[in-house]
């Protein structure tokens, strides 16, 4: 991928889509058991998720755990780099009634929440962090679609002024209307199909299913060959 | 003899005061009270609080209120063991809050025992009387000098919930790794009271062991115990909670989060006994092992004569969620600082309802602890 390029990771269920996003956060359960990961030209295959985050990699989890004791607004300053007892700046709090998690500021992080709003703390946790390639895995699912369209603006707002790149896992394909990605990837029998266009590969996926994306594939690559 | 103001502690207390946490700045309290080695040093209510709140040395509360000698030794067993035997034999005073009926005390009532002499036995009894209708804090730290490195804690408590009080009492254990502690402690709740115990301890003692014990007698009474344990390398700890309910519609809770780690262990009990047809308890101890050279047993005790009793509990012991700090790390946290937070996050004190005051006190104490270890 280059700087500032955005790809859709498509492929049904197992395929290895969240495997692939957790393997480059550098998730310890995930081994790399040959080939590497390289980013800004640097080998990052041993580096923890720690290193992998200092360096401007970031990821919303799909099914982020329970952290009982922490608050919200303590989650939200580490993300920032601030101290517990340090306040938000305007722009900060103005982003987090945009997320509507004021409420939600002194409740443990992630006890109780809804999908959706599970979805918007991590979304606003991964803004703070300023990243500079985002990894989402189904930022679309399980939430309403107000909800949906506030993160992607928030979303492509970040990416576009940034320069961020990102890698973004979705099943139902309704954040396609709002992030331009330059690629699709359809992770399927451990292998990545890339193509040029998602929306055409997403109508591809939805008329004719993954097996009839595979033999789409197929055949393109017999023709290019 | 006692002196005028704060100021005129020795500093050596003092400092160490601060350095534990305790709130040496009187605009914030209604009262405080320090007890160094077997000498009361300093006892004084804030002028705003002098016609709701009486505090004094136990053994001047004896001259000034001779019906006292009936009510002491009658919650805590004389006989019960050589602690109390000993303190009973040979004892240096203590604090004795008596909060007036209807009393409404807004700031917590600061007390502090402290042993600063090397190899000192500080043997104490303290009183409080939560009068009718009143509501009160009682913050109490109990600490060794570090420049004393070997002492023993013998303190008896009594403690009466009159009628339709409500007394929240908060103690923090600071000892060092060679102090023996034994605190004896009875609570009496009468009809529609609320007795409210937070114990917290986060730093090591060679051998502490006690169970405070809360007789809900009242109709409609309430005992809740918290305790937040963070045991320290090299410690032994035996710590419980008692709650007798005989009261008609008595309810207590019991909740304790505990911590050990570097090979302390730590035994935490708790028990309920149901004795009315219409009263209610639940008990809950979670705890955190940090690493495989500690040990955590918790005891519960769940004991009913009487068929319509509720009683309940949960315990989970386990280790640190590898989710979690993996999560905390994504964040841009490295391992240690992951770990801190979420152990700092266990320990969370949200659960106790606690006054603002007294919660940023406990907050800045917990705070001082985790970082420091």
């Amino acid at each position: 991928m280059k700087r500032g390029e955005h790809s859709f990771i498509f492929g049904p269920n197992g395929s290895g889509k969240s495997t692939l996003l957790k393997t480059i956060m550098g998730i310890p359960s995930y081994i790399v058991e040959s080939g590497s990961i390289k980013y800004n030209g640097f080998e990052i295959t041993g580096m923890n998720v720690y290193e992998r985050s200092k360096i401007g990699i970031t990821m919303a989890f799909q099914q982020p755990p329970e952290i009982s004791g922490v608050k919200l607004s303590q989650m939200l300053k580490l993300c920032l780099r601030k101290k517990r007892t340090d306040e938000f700046s305007p722009d900060e709090k103005n982003a987090i009634e945009r997320f509507r998690l004021k409420e939600f500021l002194d409740r443990d992080v992630n006890v109780g929440f809804s999908s959706g709003e599970r979805k918007r703390a991590e979304i606003l946790q991964m803004l703070f962090l300023k990243p500079s390639l985002i990894l989402l895995d189904e930022p679309d699912s399980g939430v309403d679609v107000d909800s949906l369209k506030l993160l992607s603006e928030e979303l492509d707002n970040y990416l576009r002024t940034s320069n961020a790149s990102s890698l973004i896992i979705t099943h139902k394909g309704d954040i396609l209307d709002y992030i331009k990605a330059e690629r699709a990837c359809v992770v399927m029998d451990g292998m990545n199909h890339c193509f040029p266009d998602p929306r055409t590969v997403y109508a591809e996926i939805r008329a004719g299913g993954y097996e009839h994306c595979l033999s789409c594939s197929t055949r393109i690559q017999e023709e290019a060959s | 003899m006692t002196r005028e103001s704060l100021v005129g502690l020795p500093h050596r207390v003092l400092n160490e005061a601060m350095r534990v946490g305790v709130n040496v700045d009187e605009s914030d309290t209604s009262g405080v009270f320090f007890h160094v080695d077997q000498k009361t040093i300093y006892s004084k209510m804030g002028e705003a609080f002098d016609d709701q709140i009486e505090m004094m040395d136990t053994r001047d509360a004896l001259e000034k209120y001779p019906w006292l000698k009936e009510r002491m030794w009658t919650l805590v067993n004389m006989d019960k063991d050589e602690y109390t035997r000993e303190v009973a034999e040979n004892w240096s005073g203590g604090y004795f809050i008596y909060i007036k009926p209807g009393a409404r005390v807004t700031f917590p009532l600061q007390s502090c025992l402290m042993i600063t002499a090397e190899n000192s036995r500080q043997r104490v009894h303290n009183i409080i009387i939560a009068g009718e209708g009143s509501e009160s804090q009682v913050l109490t730290t109990c600490a060794q000098h570090q420049e004393a490195r070997v002492g023993a804690h013998l303190g008896v408590s009594e403690i009466w919930v009159e009628d339709r009080a409500k007394l929240s009492y908060t103690m923090v254990h600071h000892w060092s790794p060679e102090t023996v502690v034994r605190p004896r402690t009875g609570i009496r709740v009468s009809d529609g009271a609320e007795f409210v115990s937070n114990y917290i301890c986060l730093t090591p003692a060679k051998d502490l062991q006690m169970e405070p014990k809360a007789i809900c007698d009242g109709v409609g009474s309430k005992a809740v115990f918290n305790s937040v344990l963070y045991i320290q390398p090299g410690s032994r700890m035996d710590l419980g909670s008692w709650s007798v309910l005989n009261g008609r519609g008595s309810v207590t809770e019991l909740n304790t989060r505990a911590i050990t780690r570097s090979g302390s262990h730590l035994i935490s009990r708790g028990t309920i006994d149901g004795n009315n047809d219409e009263c209610r308890g639940h008990l809950e101890c979670r705890g955190l092992l940090l690493d495989e050279e500690s040990v955590l047993e918790a005891i519960p005790i769940l004991r009913a004569s009487k068929s319509g009793a509720e009683l309940s509990h949960e315990a989970a012991i386990g280790k640190l969620s590898e989710e979690g700090v993996t999560y905390l790390m994504s964040r841009g946290l490295n391992k240690d600082e992951a770990v801190g937070v979420l152990i700092r996050g266990f320990m969370d004190i949200s659960i106790m309802g606690l006054s603002s005051g007294v919660r940023q006190e406990i907050e800045k104490i917990i705070d001082m602890v985790t970082m420091a270890s």
